[in-house]
Parts: C-alpha cells; structure tokens; sequence
C-alpha cells in the first residue's frame, strides 16, 4: 500500500529522518513508538506528503506521494493529528462534512449520500446524536472521536494517527484504539499510529516500528518488539513486562524505582 | 433537506432586505423626492446623485463584508477585517499617491489602491506569522503597526493637499460616498460579483482552513493555492471600494459575525450571505449618515465605527 525507502528529511542543519525504511500494508495495524524527538511526527508528515524530504520517497499504490496533489492523496490518506481550538461555531456534522472535501468539487455541497456516511462514521466512533452538537462543547475525548470520525469519512484507506490518545481518560484511549482496529479488520484499512503508551500498543497493534534517532531501530509483533531490555533501552526507564491474566497480552509496567536514564 | 430549505429562505429574506434597504435609500435623504411626479432638479438628484450613491454604497459594502468574511477564515480569526489589519489603509494610500502623482489618470486610482492592499496583505501576514503559527493578538497588532506607518505616510502626503482638497480627502478617509459616480459604481460591481463568486469558489478550502492550514492540508487543500486566491481576491475587493468610498471600517467585522450568528460557519453560506448583508449595511448606515443632521452630513465610515468599535471589543473579549 505504502513504502518509504531510505526517507531522509532534515530541517536546516537537523537531520530528523536518516535513511528510513518502512512499509504498511492493508488490514494492519502498525504501532510508531520512539522516545520524544525521534522523528515520529515527522515520520507521519512524510507518509501523506506534506514534508518535503532530503532524500529516499515514500510511494503510494505505485505512484511517488510527491507526484501526487493533495486531493489525491486526501482521497487514500487520512490524518487524524493534534488538533487546533476552533475559533468560529461549528457543528460536528459540518466538522465531520468538511473531512470530505477531496470528494466534491469547488462549489459543492454534500449529497443525501455523503451526509449519510458521516452519520455512519458518527456512530462508528460512538458519537449517535452528536451531529448537532457544537464542536467547542464537546469534551476532549468526545473532540478526538470527531477528528477520527472526520478521518473514516474521507473512506480512504490508509489512517495515520499522531499521538491520538493524548490528553484522553483510559476508557476513551481504548475506544479509540478499538474503533481504528475494527476498522482495520472490516474495511481491510491500514492504520499506523504514534504512541507513547506501550500496553495500547501491545493490546491492539498488529506490528510495532520502534524509532529511534530517526532510524526503524527494530519492527515486528508487539510480543517480540517490547522486550524489558529494549523498552529500558530505548526509553531509558526499567520497565518490567509479564502476562496480563485476564486479556493475555503483553503488559508493560514501568519501575520508577531506578533512576531514569539508566 | 430542511437545513438547505432554511438557507434559501435565509437568502431570500436577505435578498428582500436588500431591496427594501435600497429604495429607503433611494427616497430618503435632506431633498424630499416626490417619486411619482419628480420635478426636473428632483430628477436629477435621484439619476445623479441618490441612485449612483446607493448602488456604490451597496457594492462597497458586499465587497467589504464578503472579503473580511473569507480573511477571518484564512487567517483563523473572527477579529480579521480589512480596515484593522491595514489593508484598507494600503489601498487608501495607494489611491492617494494615484491622486498626487497622477491626478489626470482616474483608472490609476483603482489600480494603485489595488497594489496598496496588496502590499499591506502581504506585510501584515509576514508579520503576524511566527514560527509556532499566528495568534489572535499577533495579527491584531500586526495590522495595527501597518495601520499606524500607513496612516503617518496618508497624513505626511495630506500635507501637499490644499486646503479645500484637504477637507474632501479627511471625509474620504473615514469613508465617504458623496462621490459617488456611475464609473466608480460599474467598477465596484465587477469586484462584488467577481470576487463574491471567486471566493465563493474557495469556500470549502475555507471550511478546512478556518480549523488550520495542516488540517485543511491533510485533507486535500492546495494550501498556498488558496491562501493566494483568497489574498488576491480580497485585495482587489477591498482596493477597488476604498478607491470609490475610501475606508469604510469595521463592514468586514460586523457583518460575517452576524451571518455566522444566524446561520453558522459554513463559508458556502457565510460568504454570499455576507456580500448581501452587506450591501444592505452600508447603504441602510449611509442613510442614517446623511440623513440624521441634514442638510449636513457624517461620512458613512463614522457611523459603521460607531457600531463596529464596541462588536470588536466583545469579540476580543470573548476570545
């Protein structure tokens, strides 16, 4: 679906990227972790073409991304990042609507179809009855559902996610997660998502990418990536990993009993 | 669709309020006018004098209200209007320097005052925008730096002005529409309808960029594509009005805020609603303008400030 090879970006005399590869492929799930400034939002900004790299590229379905204009890529990449307050009223339907901007042309307005599909992809994320709501009087967690919503909406299918569980109690963390997975599994979709909490990560990613110093440092299954000794290595921070009893998937516990750093 | 249904109604409505706004328009002012049976100098002040200056009013005021309304959603700010972020003044110099330098060349005017607002675009974008993006403050204070070195240039070239064009240039400062000709009325007309259509055509980009430009980007807008349209359009919306009226204030402000109140953001209905609304503004303002001390006059700028000045406070306020 998407390859990047040997991407490298830097900004001024930065080099944030050095010599990336990395390929998604559809129906999985695929999970970026990496300690603060190892090139992961970078990495996200690279995947849907809206940073200009120093070298390797990124190709979709074929096609080099920075062949390709923007609503074309809208149409097969959606994004859902860090969102900005928005400054005017706005309901969550005309939020979720303007996600399909790829979809119409200059002057249009939504069909009968594409209101419909945003009702569905409100619904999906656990948002039935919200359609009428303005977006400023949404909690945070009810907002992150909205963005996600707005993302299923342009149908495309590759979702890259930065840090989206940011800022969201535990209960809407793994909705989050959850609804992406299911999408994955029923859509065939492809997600890659940048996180920094490790048991999400081990609880519904199908592959982790770990990134460090803007390199893959290792990528695979959750079981066999977060090992303790590459966790405490690459974050720096003892961590102990075991069996969660109760879902059977790899729990990771952090010891701040040791001092960070090593 | 009942949401659709309500927008044309809305319009509509609008439209009717335009209508009703412009005959007033028509028949008041300080002459009464027996509109049936009009004699040859009542004649001549409605073909010479109200008609042209109610159908300018309304021209400036669409272009006015349309171009503040699609700058507050490319610059994400509810606060943006032409008049406070300089524009107004960039064009209103530009017309002057066209004035004194080449006075025998009316079509230089528009042209320049052109150039000016999109001088003055320019540099308070440049201004405003800041590694970590643009707050609401920073473009504020931006336009309100490029006001004030605009405005010091407009008052060192009043000097060279005699006294009797120094008072009608005062006048056309604050916006004036006694000028009122049916050449500066065709010329304004094709800005509102071209630039309302032009940036009407944007009006989905807008939808995204109101949220942010990486947003809007990420889901298929040619961000610099827009913003360009967006600058040009409004510029030459802006330059061509204050050429014929001068700066007329806070129509861009007032306006969108009130069609946003009535029918939300969506900027496929915020932006024509806005040019109508607008026409309706200024002209129903400049009624009152020449109307409330007759014989004598305010210019039409001093009574949309009046109303402006405290809307802009409570939304700065409220930000």
């Amino acid at each position: 679906m998407l390859n990047a090879s040997n991407i490298t970006v830097s900004y001024e005399t930065k080099v944030v990227l050095r010599g990336l590869d990395l390929d998604i492929n559809a129906g999985e799930l695929t999970a970026v972790i990496g300690p603060n400034g190892a090139g992961k939002t970078t990495l996200v900004r690279v995947l849907n073409g809206s940073v200009d790299v120093t070298g390797g590229s990124a190709v979709l379905d074929g096609t080099p991304i920075n062949e390709l204009a923007r609503p074309q890529i809208a149409k097969k990449i959606s994004v859902v990042a860090q969102e900005n307050e928005t400054k005017f009223p706005m309901t969550v339907r005309e939020f979720v609507l303007a996600g399909r901007f790829a979809h119409g042309g200059a002057f249009g307005w939504e069909s009968e179809a594409d209101i419909k599909a945003a009702e569905s992809c409100l619904e999906e994320c656990g948002l039935t009855g919200a359609a009428e709501r303005l977006m400023n009087e949404l909690s945070g967690g009810e907002r992150q559902r909205v963005l996600l919503a707005r993302a299923f909406a342009t149908e495309a299918a590759l979702l890259l996610l930065d840090e989206p569980t940011n800022n969201l109690d535990l209960a809407n963390q793994a909705l989050m997660l959850r609804v992406v997975k299911e999408r994955c599994e029923k859509c065939g979709s492809a997600a890659v998502v940048v996180t920094h909490d490790l048991n999400l990560v081990a609880a519904f990613a199908d592959r982790v990418v770990v990134l460090v110093d803007g390199k893959v440092e290792s990528e695979g299954p959750p079981e066999e990536i977060l090992t303790e000794e590459r966790i405490s290595r690459v974050f720096e921070l003892s961590v102990l990993t075991d069996i969660n009893p109760r879902s059977g998937k790899l729990r990771i516990t952090p010891d701040y009993t040791g001092r960070p750093g090593l | 669709m009942t949401g659709r249904l309500e927008k044309g109604k809305a319009a509509l409505l609008l439209v009717l309020l335009l209508a009703v706004v412009l005959a007033f328009g028509i028949l008041l002012g300080s002459e009464t006018v027996d509109l049936f049976d009009p004699s040859e100098a009542q004649y001549a002040i409605l073909l010479e004098i109200r008609i042209p200056r109610v159908l300018l009013g309304a021209c400036v005021g669409a272009c006015l209200a349309c171009a503040g309304a699609a700058l507050q959603a490319l610059l994400r700010n509810p606060l943006a209007e032409p008049y406070l972020l300089g524009v107004s003044n960039g064009a209103a110099l530009g017309t002057m320097l066209a004035f004194v330098f080449f006075s025998t060349l009316s079509l230089t005017r528009p042209v320049m005052a052109f150039g000016g607002a999109i001088l003055a675009t320019a540099a308070v974008y440049r201004i405003a925008r800041s590694r970590a993006g643009m707050s609401v403050e920073r473009l504020v204070l931006s336009g309100v730096i490029v006001t004030t070195f605009l405005s010091s240039i407009i008052i060192l070239l009043t000097s060279l002005l005699d006294a009797t064009r120094l008072r009608s240039f005062t006048f056309w400062l604050l916006g004036d529409l006694s000028q009122a000709t049916y050449g500066g009325f065709y010329l304004t007309l094709a800005a509102a309808v071209a630039g309302t259509l032009l940036l009407m055509s944007q009006a989905r980009a807008l939808n995204l960029m109101m949220v942010g430009e990486r947003d809007a980007l990420d889901f298929g807008v040619e961000v610099g594509r827009t913003r360009l349209v967006v600058f040009l359009t409004s510029s030459a919306m802006v330059g061509l009005s204050v050429a014929a009226s001068g700066s007329v204030g806070f129509v861009g402000l007032i306006v969108p805020h009130l069609v946003r109140l009535a029918t939300g953001s969506d900027n496929r209905t915020v932006l024509p609603f806005s040019a109508v609304f607008g026409a309706a503004f200024v002209v129903a303002a400049d009624t009152v303008a020449r109307t409330v001390i007759a014989p004598r006059e305010l210019p039409v700028g001093a009574i949309t400030a009046l109303i402006g000045a405290p809307l802009f406070i409570f939304l700065l306020k409220r930000n």
